[in-house]
């Protein structure tokens, strides 16, 4: 049929019945949005754009399937093993397909290979530290212990670190604080990340706090991370506080005082600018008390 | 016959032109893509009142005279559907540039790039102005404190954003009827003024026959009038018992029963206040919007209203009679009452709006950073404050003269907390909920509530901590597969640059530290 005549039938359909120009009507607008849909739909089958969008769970499904038609690509295994850990439903079947994956791969993977198989142990140790109940304490420490022992230059070695002692402060009963406290104070030289140093300055803070009831060892560990580069402006406020209360009042002050200077538009600056000087006050009438003029 | 022809064709002539004009969207689209060799940055906002959108159209044109290379496209989106819009742009890959900071501290790790270490460099955009060679961040009126706290305990001390505007409230006084009440038209400098000139109304009430109430409220502005006055009661304690002087983590003292809303004298009194305060606001407050609140104060039904800097032009322009603006007074240290356990008037707690993040999936981060420094410098901070009507958040701009008395005063004391919403989550709000009547209602009956709360404390409380050790938990398992993703990220795919597995470690322990203080308070481990 030429286009003349086709045009001349479409014509005739339409002027005789309204309900053919609403279905051509439909139709055309249909093909539109359709153009409009096909022209902003790429397809995307590149699962590390998801990872960079957070849609894990799509990731994980296409790490999946190119990690089943790559068997020796390790970085697409790894990477369907730790996506399972993140797919919705979260499942314990997903955790167990994932552990034994990464079991594999420890299996497979050389001691000399230095970027994949340190991650290896440190998921091993997540999953039993944190995925599996009850805590699978001993094998989670012990895959910590071998990624600190087999690589302890490396930059998951930090984060084994904190991980090891967030692990053994989650285990450990009130009567062993202690040891956990030393344990962390002993590692500390060995972590080279500033903000995992922070963490278990913080993490050895609280439990002297907390569990400890000492506020010198506390206070002492706060000025320990002020002095590693904390940017937490309110750790002089955390001093001031100990300070206060351990009778530092000169201390005390000058912490205060450094609230204020640098956080001068902070809603708590007036008042730690208040209480610097009422303290630098006490502090010299106390000094004035002690140290009586001589006749 | 004739009618129903043409009704037919000018329906096809109709839908010939929606099908051009369909292809022309589409076709443009791309060939605009293709062949603009500019760099575009898309601005998202939901600040969609007058003046706003102007504000933006002006800074993003002279930003664009100073770089040619670049094209800004604002996007305003109704504050009703962002919420929904934002989650689909970011989900699906899609999302503008800059947008609002929104959502949960989570979400916010996860899509918006963290500008912390930039902040800390002076903004060049400052150059030759007041503010020339001030780090970035304590350009802001609170050096972004606000914002790093909301992130505190997700990445602490990370900063994902800036914010451009602050609000404040303050209490309108009809004068017309001040004078005719008190025969004069001086302002309540404290609260016990506050007080009793309330109590003048009534009396007026009493002798004049009237139905005047002395503060009209709703329930939103209500919650500001008690966080202000009733929050003066904890300013004390704070400072005591709080090293950071904020109302965070007294769930433990609470649930041991160190502090009581019957037995600590501070919570005693400041249930005592919000009782007394309650009884000065338009009876049944809380099932007010500020619209009827408003409307009550417009129609002269109260002497005073306690309403946002944005209600200022309704309120103060559109009247027949004078309105007065002050500061909610708090009560003073010689109050006899309420003067013990205040340190006074305090700093006001600025409320903000409009703060801006730099989307992680950004192909253009360095332009979106520079557009951001471009905006929050000090003459387009002073420029787009005149426009929009706002108080801009970078210090020394200058306030528009209408909103003059709207400044927020951030001299001053800690404001302090209120007792009945400074706890928990779900649980212990709705059992404070369930009983806050006997201390706002009409007839109240404070060591009632306080009791009743006081003896169901503890199980809510354990409630809301299993629901905090679950989220932090679940949060704590996701980070593990985050981690590990962006540590095997390939370098030579285009996105690398947009990964950070140490970030998302921070994170990680941020949620762990909670869910494990959380987890030894509910099972402590044993021997």
């Amino acid at each position: 049929m030429s286009l003349p005549r086709f045009a001349l039938r479409l014509r005739a359909l339409t002027t005789r019945s309204p309900i053919w120009l609403t279905a051509f009507g439909l139709a055309f607008l249909g093909l539109s949005n359709f153009c409009a849909f096909a022209a902003n739909t790429r397809p995307n089958d590149d699962p590390w754009l998801d990872v960079i969008n957070t849609r894990y769970t799509a990731a994980s499904h296409k790490f999946e399937k190119l990690a089943k038609a790559s068997p020796d690509d390790t970085r697409l295994t790894l990477a369907y093993a730790a996506s399972l850990l993140t797919r919705d439903p979260m499942t314990r079947a997903n955790v167990r397909t994932s552990r034994s994956i990464l079991i594999d791969l420890l299996s497979k993977l050389p001691v000399s290979e230095t970027h994949y198989r340190p991650l290896v142990l440190l998921l091993l140790g997540r999953i039993d530290h944190d995925h599996i109940e009850p805590v699978q304490f001993e094998s989670s420490r012990a895959f910590y212990e071998q990624l600190l022992r087999e690589y302890p230059q490396h930059p998951l070695a930090d984060q084994a670190a904190v991980q090891l002692h967030l692990l053994i402060y989650l285990q450990s009963p009130e009567s062993r604080s202690g040891e956990v406290v030393s344990q962390i104070e002993a590692t500390l030289p060995t972590v080279s990340n500033k903000s995992h140093r922070l963490r278990l300055l913080g993490l050895a803070t609280r439990i002297y706090l907390d569990r400890l009831k000492d506020k010198s060892a506390a206070l002492s560990h706060l000025i320990a991370a002020q002095e590693e580069g904390s940017d937490d402006k309110s750790l002089d406020l955390h001093i001031a506080y100990l300070a206060r209360q351990l009778g530092r009042l000169e201390l005390a002050a000058k912490h205060y005082r450094a609230f204020y200077e640098s956080s001068p538009r902070d809603n708590r600056a007036y008042t730690a600018r208040r209480l610097a000087q009422e303290l630098e006050e006490a502090s010299k009438m106390s000094t004035a008390v002690a140290k009586p003029t001589q006749p | 016959m004739i009618s129903e022809k043409l009704r037919n064709r000018i329906g096809l002539v109709a839908l010939a032109l929606a099908l051009l004009a369909s292809f022309g969207t589409v076709a443009t689209r791309n060939v605009q893509s293709l062949t603009n060799d500019k760099i575009e940055i898309r601005v998202a906002h939901s600040e969609l009142h007058t003046g706003m959108r102007e504000a933006f159209e002006a800074a993003i044109v002279a930003y664009e005279a100073l770089h040619p290379e670049v094209r800004i496209v604002q996007v305003s989106v109704p504050s009703r559907i962002y919420p929904a819009w934002s989650r689909t742009q970011l989900v699906s890959g899609t999302a503008p540039d800059i947008m609002p900071l929104a959502g949960t501290d989570i979400e916010i790790v996860q899509f918006f790039q963290p500008i912390t270490t930039l902040t800390s460099a002076p903004n060049p955009y400052n150059e030759g102005t007041p503010l020339e060679g001030v780090a970035w961040r304590d350009t802001f009126f609170d050096g972004l404190s606000g914002l790093s706290d909301s992130m505190r305990w997700t990445a602490p001390n990370e900063i994902f954003g800036v914010i451009l505007q602050t609000t404040s409230m303050r209490l309108y006084i009809n004068r017309d009827l001040l004078l005719e009440i008190t025969g004069t038209d001086a302002l309540p400098r404290s609260y016990a003024e506050l007080h009793a000139l309330a109590e003048k109304v009534r009396a007026y009430n009493q002798s004049h026959g009237a139905h005047l109430i002395p503060i009209a409220s709703c329930k939103a502005y209500a919650e500001y009038i008690f966080d202000r006055i009733v929050g003066s009661q904890m300013q004390r304690f704070l400072v005591d018992y709080s090293f950071h002087m904020k109302s965070w983590g007294f769930y433990r003292p609470m649930y041991d029963g160190k502090y009581s809303y019957s037995k600590t004298p501070e919570f005693v009194s400041s249930l005592e206040l919000m009782s007394e305060v309650a009884q000065m606001l338009s009876p049944g407050f809380q099932q007010f919007a500020p619209e009827d609140a408003i409307a009550t104060y417009l129609q002269q039904r109260s002497l005073m209203l306690v309403a946002g800097s944005w209600d200022y032009a309704v309120l103060v322009d559109q009247v027949s009679f004078e309105t007065e603006v002050t500061p909610l007074p708090m009560p003073t240290t010689d109050d006899p009452k309420y003067g013990k356990f205040t340190l006074g008037q305090a700093a006001e707690d600025v409320r903000t709006t409009a703060a801006l993040g730099i989307v992680r999936t950004s192909p253009n981060t360095e332009i979106a950073i520079d557009f951001l420094k471009f905006l929050t410098s000090h003459p387009v901070a002073t420029q787009f404050s005149e426009m929009s009507q706002r108080i801009s958040t970078i210090i020394d701009v200058p306030v528009p003269d209408a909103l003059k008395k709207m400044a927020p005063q951030i001299e001053g004391e800690i404001p302090g907390f209120r007792v009945d919403n400074f706890l928990g989550n779900n649980n212990v709000r709705n059992l404070i909920q369930r009983h806050i009547h006997k201390v706002i209602g009409p007839s109240p009956d404070i060591s009632g509530f306080a009791e009743t709360i006081d003896a169901e404390l503890a199980p809510n409380i354990r409630e809301d901590l299993k629901y905090y050790h679950r989220y932090d938990r679940l949060n704590t398992q996701r980070f593990d597969a985050t981690i590990a993703l962006h540590y095997i990220f390939p370098e030579e795919h285009e996105q690398a640059a947009r990964t950070n597995w140490q970030l998302h470690t921070e994170a990680q322990h941020g949620s762990q530290s909670r869910y494990i203080e959380y987890q030894h308070y509910l099972e402590p481990p044993g021997e």
